[in-house]
């Protein structure tokens, strides 16, 4: 028994060394595959937003308020959170759709947070905001 | 013991090292369709802006080359997987899409009349061409990924008409001053005016021809064909030699908008006599809308319902606008003079699905006529 005692320590040692190694890796991985993931379905969301409201931007009684209601209740429902939103005018030059013509270029913009979005930014880090926008015209 | 024990050690990481290499592809797989799907979600949204484009574009110009040069711009304006998506104009397709009877369309390039357009977008025209997988691509056996998208935007076949108040007010001039007739006529019997035609230039019966002649001429530069019909209205009225009848399809839907214009300009040959039964010409528009042989079932159906006074007779045109409704007819309201019912016209456009709007001019007048003609829809149909 005492022989066998003393060929165990070893072996114990051997695997907390060994875990001690492969362990960060596992959790880097499995906390990178989130982050990574989480980053593209927020994305998903948001470009789905912008591309959802500039369709109602495009609607020949829709203003600016339309559009940017629209768009924080499409954000709200997919759960983006710190987003702000930017309805432009391209060819008049102006943020709003005071006077908008029928065939003028229209871009809404969503500016999301990453850390706003995320359980964790442990790998991939902050990696402060991203954009999406489309672009379309009025109809 | 100890040689058992020495062989055992390390077996940790043999384990973890095959967990860790089945965490890695799951990990990548994962990103990757993610990554995958989100490239699809841009190059769709790039797609159906450009299409849009192509179609609004071709709607007001009538010039395919300039159709194309609008998709091509816009949708340069989206990046897909990090970079700028083209196409070029031969992926620009013009035609007529037409509706299944399951609601689905189908589209055939060159047909006519050209109602489509149709925009295939694919990563061999992005700049860049193909995009690389974000993740263990080669240990996937797959390093890059191509996607392809086709967008069909279709501008609906409008059918609209035209329902124009003819009772006795629309001989009155433009200041909102009750019976005061323009011109020469000014000052004269009201009596002997009311037997008149309205005046050529001074009446809102002038003001309202001058409209709608723009509104045509819009309609006329469409080359998406859309269909007018015409309906005058007023009330039943006998004296001597001068009739009226309460409501008159002058015009069934047609796309020879000069017969359209011929008939507003005999209307005002004639003495516009009679009081205002809103109902019943709006019935009248109804039935050229929903007339088999010249409505067409698929268009989009729209009644431009105006009057310059107060409802005088006749039943409740707040009920019918819901009955046009629930026959797919939209009502849109206008109201023109400071003494017209724009209350119960808005109510009546509300209830019809419609808009509602005001001219306490001819010049504003003239402006609704060309945003109405202006703003038919066009729809994404894939």
């Amino acid at each position: 028994m005492a022989s066998q005692n003393t060929d165990l320590k070893p072996r114990k040692g051997a695997a907390t060394v060994e875990l001690a190694f492969v362990l960060p890796v596992f959790v880097a991985l499995i906390f990178g595959s989130i982050e990574v993931n989480q980053r593209l379905h927020t994305k998903q969301s948001a470009l789905i937003s912008a591309y959802e409201s500039c369709r109602v931007a495009t609607r020949p009684i829709s203003d600016t308020d339309d559009v940017v209601t629209h768009c924080q209740t499409l954000l709200t429902q997919q759960n983006v959170q710190g987003a702000t939103i930017q309805v432009r005018n391209m060819t008049q030059s102006r943020n709003d759709l005071v006077d908008v013509a029928t065939g003028d270029e229209i871009r809404v913009r969503i500016t999301v947070s990453w850390a706003a979005n995320t359980v964790s930014n442990y790998v991939v880090g902050n990696q402060g905001n991203f954009v999406v926008q489309a672009f379309m015209l009025r109809e | 013991m100890k040689r058992h024990s020495v062989e055992r050690s390390g077996t940790i990481i043999v384990l973890s090292a095959f967990v860790l290499a089945m965490l890695s592809i799951i990990a990548a797989l994962c990103m990757n369709s993610a990554y995958v799907a989100l490239a699809k979600s841009e190059m769709r949204l790039a797609s159906d802006a450009s299409a849009k484009a192509a179609s609004i574009t071709y709607g007001m110009t009538g010039d395919i080359a300039a159709a194309r040069l609008r998709a091509r711009q816009i949708c340069q304006r989206h990046s897909v997987a990090g970079a700028p998506l083209q196409i070029r104009n031969i992926d620009v397709y013009f035609g007529h899409a037409s509706q299944n009877a399951d609601g689905t369309y189908t589209f055939t390039e060159n047909a006519q009349p050209t109602n489509s357009t149709r925009v295939h977008t694919s990563f061999v025209r992005r700049t860049g061409s193909v995009a690389a997988l974000p993740a263990l691509g080669q240990f996937l056996g797959r390093t890059e990924f191509e996607l392809e998208e086709d967008s069909i935007a279709t501008r609906v076949d409008n059918d609209i008409c035209l329902v124009v108040d003819r009772s006795g007010s629309m001989a009155w001039d433009l200041t909102n001053e009750l019976y005061s007739y323009p011109a020469e006529l000014h000052g004269k019997s009201i009596i002997q005016n009311y037997f008149l035609p309205p005046h050529a230039t001074g009446s809102r019966w002038a003001a309202l021809k001058d409209s709608v002649n723009s509104f045509l001429t819009i309609l006329d530069a469409n080359p998406y064909q859309p269909r007018v019909s015409l309906v005058s209205y007023s009330s039943n009225f006998d004296f001597g030699d001068f009739h009226s009848d309460v409501s008159t399809i002058d015009q069934p839907l047609t796309i020879d908008f000069n017969s359209i214009r011929t008939k507003m300009t005999e209307i005002g040959t004639r003495p516009v006599i009679g009081n205002t039964n809103i109902a019943a010409g709006l019935r009248d528009g109804i039935t050229t809308l929903s007339s088999q042989g010249t409505s067409r079932p698929h268009a989009t159906h729209n009644i431009v319902l105006l009057t310059d006074g107060v409802m005088t007779q006749g039943d409740d045109p707040v009920a019918l606008a819901a009955v046009a409704l629930s026959q797919n007819i939209k009502v849109h309201t206008i109201t023109f003079s400071a003494h017209a019912d724009q209350e119960l016209m808005l109510e009546v456009a509300t209830a019809g699905g419609g808009n509602h709007y005001h001219a306490p001019d001819a010049a504003t007048l003239t402006s609704i006529f060309t945003e109405l003609a202006e703003t038919l829809p066009a729809m994404l149909v894939q």
